[in-house]
């Protein structure tokens, strides 16, 4: 458990809300309860750092992300987990059961509720028009950056309104591939996720799915909070004597970050001639 | 109940289950006013197109000789973009009563949300009205 409170603490340093007055206090504290280890077993410095994520919630409203709601809900498990006689045990329970109802929403929202999800539109227009997944259309869809382009023009014109839709877009063959590919696998991998977790026994490939989450998912979505919590998370849920597993969960983390910093995806496409 | 984890450590379930109330009141959200599925606390993010870059308010004037755009100033960017994540009827009357008090010589206003979708074939985008109000 010190150890997940010392990653929580230092995630909440590294991804702290947007606004420097929401940002500021609880970076503060944070530093502080990292520096004093003694504070950061005490359950009211987590009421405090539970206060100081959950009122930009409120602030913000509608703008704040999924994961700032699960800092929020993340910091109050750990509050309430320090006010019981067993700690370590009460946030293994609040961890698991935080990731797996995040999954189990998420997994709900692509396979029951979203019109366009199911049938791989939702990834071919992304890989299309979200710049952070270019490069991953580029090296496994077969997309040239010109239908990139083109794309991104006509699709702008048609939002401001300037322009119809050029009738002559043709979508690369590759990309459609590509993006049921990626419906399917993230389908099975989040509802694997979310059974593996909100199952009360212990799952044998509840971390491995987690981390193989981690280290997939976060290298092109490059949502470095969410990343962080979850690794957080699933490293809190760690039962004694699973090491390997929480050394695990600590490198993906970093792995995220690194994700993030280095250019890897660039760097392939330059090697590859495909720039 | 064996699922449930034992009597002291109960309050473990408070966090989660405060999670699955918010992101049920989220998917309500938006079956009842149109509420962004990417926002809201109902981990709806990356699951559809239907997100703030896809959204569009747009106000028009409803004159006599037939509708007129009206532009959204600056100083009403942040409104405009709630209206787009939460297009209550209650928030685009709050934008066009905004949008009067700054230009009082204002007629009746219509304020639209719109969002985009794409043909399943050809990705054609069309735009789908997501809610409007009327402000006399």
């Amino acid at each position: 458990m010190e150890l997940a409170l010392r990653v929580f603490l230092l995630v909440l340093l590294l991804d702290a809300p947007l606004f420097w007055f929401q940002r500021l206090p609880l970076q503060i504290v944070c530093g502080v309860a990292l520096l004093w280890p003694a504070l950061a077993r005490d359950a009211r410095v987590w009421a405090l750092v539970t206060l100081l994520t959950a009122w930009p919630l409120v602030w913000n409203w509608p703008f704040s992300d999924n994961h700032d709601y699960l800092r929020a809900f993340a910091a109050l498990a750990v509050t309430l987990a320090l006010t019981t006689a067993e700690p370590a045990a009460a946030l293994r329970t609040s961890a698991r059961l935080l990731v797996g109802g995040t999954f189990f929403f998420a997994t709900l929202w692509k396979v029951a509720i979203s019109p366009d999800w199911l049938d791989g539109t939702f990834f071919r227009v992304t890989l299309l028009s979200d710049p952070r997944f270019h490069d991953l259309a580029v090296l496994a869809g077969g997309v040239s950056w010109d239908t990139l382009d083109a794309f991104d023009a006509a699709l702008t014109d048609f939002l401001s309104g300037a322009g119809g839709w050029p009738g002559s877009f043709v979508e690369p063959p590759g990309l459609a591939r590509l993006a049921l590919a990626l419906t399917a696998s993230t389908a099975v991998l989040e509802a694997g996720i979310a059974l593996a977790f909100l199952w009360p026994r212990t799952a044998r490939l509840r971390n491995a799915l987690l981390i193989a989450f981690g280290l997939t998912i976060f290298a092109f979505a490059t949502v470095r909070g969410f990343g962080f919590l979850l690794m957080t998370l699933g490293l809190a849920q760690c039962e004694d004597h699973e090491r390997r597993t929480r050394i695990a969960y600590v490198a993906t983390l970093f792995g995220i970050e690194a994700y993030r910093a280095v250019p890897w995806s660039r760097m392939l496409i330059d090697a590859l001639g495909l720039s | 109940m064996a699922w449930l984890p034992p009597h002291g450590r109960r309050r473990a379930l408070v966090a989660p289950g405060l999670l699955f109330v918010l992101a049920l009141a989220q998917i309500a959200g938006f079956a009842a006013v149109g509420l962004s599925p990417w926002k809201g606390g109902g981990f709806g993010m990356f699951a559809t197109l239907d997100h703030g870059g896809f959204r569009r308010v747009r106000v028009v004037e409803l004159a006599a000789g037939g509708e007129r755009a009206v532009a959204v100033p600056e100083e009403l960017e942040r409104l405009q973009r709630h209206v787009r994540e939460v297009p209550r009827a209650a928030n685009l009357r709050r934008l066009g009563e905004a949008l009067r008090a700054r230009a009082p010589a204002l007629g009746a206003l219509r304020v639209e949300v719109w969002r985009t979708e794409f043909a399943p074939g050809d990705l054609e985008p069309r735009r789908v009205r997501v809610a409007s109000a009327v402000l006399r």
